[in-house]
């Protein structure tokens, strides 16, 4: 029979906190009361099962104070380095004094790697590697969850889910909505709703959901029928250096992606015409285009290619820029492009976010940025920067800014003070008033309070 | 002999009740409850690719052992009058399989040229898709022409005005 996806009813979780204080209350009274405590949680695995037996027995210990909450923060892509890893990354360093942290994922990585990669002090962080044979066998470099499409595969994510048992606190930070939560308490962290639901989808069995812009609660509403619960928008965290004097430079930061998503192609084509048809403005005027990329990639290449047709245009290259080189980049850049989303049909291609979009305004960068997906909130159109929905747009907002130096100054601080909007600090106040909501005593409401 | 603290109680009876999850087969069973659900599915809000995999999913499930006659298998029938319903049941059974086969043969080869037809129309559909993608990479790359004019266009403004 079908079903409809709705949003968890918690009233279930709230009725085995109720059972759990029962439980602390009997063992703070008759500390050796066996009998009692074990009579209690029988009835608990008989009427609701094992799951429920041990989330229970672990929340009595939490509230006995007999040890800090175990919380498991879950991707399976911890091994590469992206904006939805920095989340979780950052997520685990927020939580730091909430209780003892453990990373899980199912292919080997390791913290200190982490902690280089974001700037993160992860020294508290366990890790637990969960295998999954089905995966492995495969052979295949990533582990590609939408080949699960249909319940004639067992789920090879339950190795995920029985791990979650272990812990007070579960968060899959992993977009996976295959993995069911045993855990008593857990969220789950939206970055796009890749997947529509199919077989296996448990989203709605987490109790809090989290999405990280309006853009992706808008799709989650959509395509998984949910209300998202929290919004906590990425950490950014770009030192800023409000003294460094701002040069010539139009400046994009983004992977070299090999689909080409990120459209550098595009913005040197823009830059060309931009130079070609306004030489007299363009004077002194770099493009430089920030990003990593694998060895072997064949839009790198194109890209590459280009910029060697056009040995006049004043183009400048950086391939996996360290982190040093890439701070002075945005120091100096007065204009940022961004063209992620322009000319694409697929809402998954357009930027749900867009981190170093505010990465650039932190810095003061004026961002230039396509009108779509979640840069529209980070962007405020003639005040913090422009929007554009077309080429033609984007040069008239570039010439209008090239050509106009009082209104780049202002842009600049009006985007300077707004990127503050998604600091660091903001990041981790959010995280951790939700950690507080699901592992403070007492019942949960259906709606979050952020 | 002193007795058990809480601490002690709570620590021996979760390690007893993870051995017993852990045993456990299945996740609904763990979780008390059967968690995984027919979820209802709207297609028209499928992607294209969305689609290719839903039907390659499919595929397998037209070929699901419907043809059941090679293991017949009767419930038991206790005392002399089951014994005898049993043996007339066998029988007709055995004087209706010819007909019964027949029908089973004319599904399975139902079944199969509807494979093959879903496959030829799958196909059709593939090659549709593509048409359509490729006019319409044609229409954005008339667009980005007719931007770039536009934006000659708005450059050169500024210049005749001087």
């Amino acid at each position: 029979m079908s079903e409809q996806i709705q949003n968890k009813d918690i009233r279930h979780e709230n009725d085995l906190e109720s059972r759990a204080v029962e439980l602390t209350t009997l063992l703070k009274t008759s500390p050796g009361n066996q009998e009692g405590a074990n009579s209690m949680c029988r009835t608990v695995l008989q009427k609701s099962g094992p799951a429920a037996a041990c989330q229970i027995i672990s929340r009595s210990q939490l509230l006995l104070g007999l040890r800090r909450p175990r919380i498991a923060i879950y991707d399976h892509t911890w091994h590469f380095i992206g904006g939805a890893q920095k989340y979780g990354a950052t997520i685990a360093e927020a939580l730091s004094s909430a209780g003892e942290i453990t990373l899980m994922g199912n292919r080997p990585f390791s913290p200190e790697t982490l902690a280089g990669w974001y700037r993160l002090n992860l020294s508290h962080c366990n890790t637990r590697i969960v295998p999954m044979p089905f995966f492995e066998d495969r052979k295949e470099a990533y582990i590609d969850p939408a080949i699960i499409t249909s319940r004639t595969i067992a789920n090879p994510f339950h190795a995920v889910s029985r791990a979650s048992l272990d812990y007070d606190l579960f968060i899959n930070n992993s977009m996976l909505e295959m993995v069911y939560p045993l855990s008593h308490r857990s969220a789950f962290i939206t970055h796009f709703p890749e997947r529509l639901p199919r077989s296996y989808f448990y989203v709605d069995r987490y109790s809090r959901i989290v999405y990280n812009s309006r853009y992706t609660k808008g799709w989650i509403e959509k395509r998984w029928s949910l209300s998202p619960h929290t919004h906590i928008y990425p950490p950014v965290d770009m030192p800023d250096s409000q003294m460094q004097k701002k040069e010539s430079i139009i400046l994009s930061v983004a992977r070299f992606d090999p689909g080409g998503n990120k459209q550098q192609l595009d913005m040197l084509r823009a830059f060309e015409l931009l130079h070609r048809s306004r030489p007299d403005i363009c004077l002194g005027w770099r493009l430089v285009l920030a990003g990593g990329s694998f060895s072997e990639n064949p839009y790198l290449s194109q890209v590459q290619a280009f910029v060697t047709d056009h040995p006049k245009l004043p183009v400048d290259l950086y391939i996996n820029a360290s982190h040093v080189d890439l701070t002075a980049l945005y120091h100096k850049a007065s204009l940022f492009w961004h063209f992620c989303g322009l000319g694409q049909n697929d809402p998954a291609l357009v930027e749900h976010f867009g981190m170093t979009v505010a990465e650039a305004m932190q810095n003061g960068c004026i961002p230039l940025v396509f009108d779509g997906g979640g840069m529209r909130e980070i962007v405020e159109n003639n005040r913090t920067g422009q929007l554009f929905s077309s080429m033609a747009v984007l040069l008239q907002q570039s010439i209008d800014l090239l050509t106009n130096p009082q209104k780049r100054e202002l842009m600049s601080q009006a985007a300077r003070d707004e990127g503050q909007r998604f600091s660091k600090e903001v990041f981790t106040d959010r995280i951790r008033k939700l950690a507080a909501e699901l592992l403070d005593p007492g019942p949960l409401t259906n709606a979050s309070g952020h | 002999m002193t007795e058990p603290s809480g601490a002690n109680i709570l620590e021996t009876l979760l390690q007893e009740y993870r051995r017993f999850a852990a045993k456990t087969e299945s996740i609904s069973e763990i979780a008390g409850r059967e968690i995984d659900r027919d979820l209802p599915v709207d297609y028209w809000t499928y992607t294209a690719s969305d689609l290719e995999s839903e039907l390659w999913s499919r595929f397998p499930q037209l070929e699901a052992g419907l043809d059941i006659i090679p293991d017949p298998s009767w419930p038991a029938s206790p005392g002399l009058v089951g014994r005898i319903k049993g043996r007339a049941k066998k029988l007709i059974l055995r004087l209706a399989m010819p007909l019964i086969r027949r029908t089973l043969e004319k599904q399975d080869r139902f079944n199969r040229q509807s494979k093959d037809m879903l496959f030829i129309q799958f196909l059709a559909i593939k090659q549709i898709c593509r048409q359509v993608k490729e006019l319409e990479a044609e229409n954005r790359e008339l667009r980005s022409r007719l931007d770039i004019i536009e934006a000659k266009q708005s450059a050169m403004e500024p210049a005749n005005h001087e």
